[in-house]
């Protein structure tokens, strides 16, 4: 499979950035070969249904960007990106309730998602031409869903999330050249930002006027309200400024909200 | 309601109160900040002029700000010409070769024996051409430090690169010299002898790289701006700046390029990803081991400029000014001792060779 659009994100700052970048004559087409396989059953009479799947994929021509390099804006992307091969794999297991007063489901993916550039200038290399993980590697993947129904038109529901945390660039010191106090970072993506869990929950119920089609829907977002990071960027700090790591954490509190709906 | 719904809404209730209370926040991230200590860190300037070369070996720590000293290090700086010229240690991690400069035309390398380990940098050319700089000063009310504007002593360099083609890499080192009077005080005789006044210097912001690159350019001048500083009571007396032109390789240029956007992120979406930088000294026999700092050799000059109170353009009030009915132990303690006032910039009572003005 060949691939002709491409992105670079750059995942450094308070605000991500993913960029675009088409092949070119410097930038070659990425190419991947897949492979997948799964096995699906559902029991009691479609009542429960589980599946388990697995896939590998190995790609070519992936891009990554270049240690020190100027993206925002910049018209000659190309010579800031070193490409190099991909590798991603992993399995899924789903287990769920079709029918009765709980349904719902339960699924966890393992999942990995790596890369290595390979150049003939050793000085290029990302993490010296090691294989490191990708900022879409995130091992663990769990996601819980449940709707209780209480009641004809009544039924509460609960979301629950849990991922790794995806990978960053983080400090390992700060030194001193000269007067200059400079931070020492560590391999690309050698680090994991705060592993994610979320809870939601709602619980639905009729309206009002009985004659209309009405429903209420009270729900709290991020129930526990968890601070998930977003990003992670480094700030100076102190009289001799040093690089201190922070997290911008999107709706870090529980977020309830009341919907009224009326159908006509 | 019937028996099924209440257990059914009771389950829910306990199930919501148990994730409730069982999952807590999370709000710092210090895994990501200076997880690794030990690292070493070896950086040394070998000049082309007669004063102390100084050569810093140390390790970082988790502490950060002061990376430990290692003073047990056996340092050389070797020449393409076979000479050898040692280091001497001050126990601090500090090692100094004083009488020895570099010489134009010959390349220098830099060898530490650490524990067994031999450290050696690759040779660097001194470079031949240099440029000259015209200093200037202004004092201008903007923002610096604060949200609230305020007198700032800014440095400019008109700098004229040499009429030649060659690839010229330039960076500046910025340093403050100012002269700091104590107050005569009468428990020390009759009448008070004037105690000898304080010199005392500092780096003008440390994290300021300044860097010049030359190459492929047919601009021969430039105006640099090359430090600032906020306007306070050390300019009450003549206040000095050092500035020292290196004229360095591009290895060097690089190298520097590289710490100023490490050093420059602030967290902005403009950011340039960070990134481990690498010198150009490594483990003889281990290319694996990972070793901070550079070994750099320049041609060097240097500059100086100095302005007085009456540049400033406000009142500066003098606190160790001497007034009969202030008692002694009044005065702030900067006006007592020299050390006080320093802060642990470095100071001294002996007057520099150029200290000389109008």
């Amino acid at each position: 499979m060949n691939q002709y659009l491409q992105t670079i994100s750059n995942a450094t700052g308070p605000t991500p950035i993913d960029l675009w970048q088409l092949s070119t004559n410097y930038i070659l087409p990425q190419r991947s070969h897949n492979a997948s396989l799964g096995y699906f059953r559902n029991f009691k009479e479609d009542e429960w249904s589980t599946s388990f799947e697995g896939f590998y994929r190995s790609t070519d021509n992936q891009i990554e960007y270049r240690n020190f390099a100027d993206l925002f804006l910049n018209p000659h992307l190309e010579t800031e990106l070193i490409q190099g091969e991909g590798l991603a794999f992993g399995t899924e297991l789903m287990i769920q309730k079709n029918s009765g007063g709980i349904t719902g489901w339960l699924a966890y993916t393992f999942s990995r998602s790596l890369i290595r550039t390979t150049s003939e200038f050793p000085e290029i290399q990302v993490n010296q031409g090691n294989w490191f993980a990708t900022n879409f590697d995130k091992p663990h993947n769990i996601s819980l869903v449940t709707n209780f129904r209480v009641k004809k038109g009544r039924t509460f529901n609960t979301n629950v999330n849990f991922s790794s945390g995806r990978p960053v660039t983080g400090l390992l010191s700060n030194y001193v050249i000269g007067a200059v106090s400079v931070p020492n970072f560590g391999n690309r993506n050698e680090f994991r930002i705060p592993n994610y869990f979320r809870i939601d929950f709602s619980y639905l119920t009729n309206g009002f006027v009985r004659k209309w089609d009405d429903k209420i829907n009270f729900s709290i977002y991020n129930l526990t309200g968890r601070r998930n990071a977003y990003s992670v960027f480094f700030q100076r700090e102190g009289r001799v400024p040093r690089l201190v790591p922070y997290q911008i954490s999107i709706l870090g509190s529980a977020f309830p909200s009341f919907t009224y709906t009326v159908k006509f | 309601m019937s028996k099924n719904q209440k257990i059914s809404i009771r389950s829910v209730l306990v199930f919501a109160l148990f994730l409730a209370l069982t999952v807590s926040c999370v709000d710092r991230l210090d895994f990501l900040g200076e997880t690794k200590e030990g690292q070493l860190v070896i950086y040394g300037l070998f000049t082309d002029v007669d004063e102390r070369q100084v050569v810093n070996v140390s390790r970082t720590a988790l502490s950060g700000l002061a990376p430990r000293g290692v003073p047990n290090a056996k340092v050389t700086v070797l020449s393409t010409s076979g000479a050898r010229l040692p280091y001497t240690s001050l126990k601090t991690g500090e090692y100094e070769l004083v009488g020895f400069r570099a010489i134009e035309g010959l390349s220098y390398a830099l060898e530490v024996v650490l524990d067994g380990k031999v450290y050696l940098s690759k040779y660097e050319k001194v470079p031949v051409l240099d440029a000259e700089d015209k200093l200037s000063f202004t004092f201008d009310n903007e923002l610096f430090r604060t949200d609230k504007p305020e007198y700032v002593f800014k440095l400019f360099s008109e700098t004229k690169l040499p009429d030649t083609r060659d690839p010229i890499y330039l960076r500046w080192t910025i340093e403050e010299t100012y002269l700091w009077p104590l107050a005569w005080l009468r428990g020390t005789g009759i009448p008070p002898p004037q105690p000898p006044p304080c010199f005392i210097s500092d780096v003008i912001e440390p994290n300021r790289i300044n860097l010049f690159d030359g190459s492929g350019t047919s601009t021969r001048n430039s105006t640099l701006l090359l430090g600032r500083r906020s306007v306070d009571n050390s300019f009450q007396y003549p206040f000095f700046v050092t500035v020292k032109q290196l004229s360095i390789t591009r290895e060097a240029y690089e190298y520097w390029e590289k710490i100023k956007i490490v050093i420059s992120n602030q967290g902005s979406l403009f950011d340039i990803p960070p990134a481990p930088v690498s010198g150009n000294i490594f483990n003889v026999n281990d290319s694996e081991e990972t070793i901070l700092g550079y070994f750099e050799v320049a041609k060097t000059k240097t500059t100086r400029i100095y302005t007085t109170n009456a540049d400033v353009p406000f009142y500066l009030l003098d606190p160790c000014q001497f007034l009969p009915s202030t008692p002694d132990d009044s005065y702030p303690a900067e006006c007592r001792s020299c050390a006080a006032r320093a802060q642990g910039r470095s100071w001294t009572i002996k007057a520099p060779v150029w200290w000389k003005y109008d």
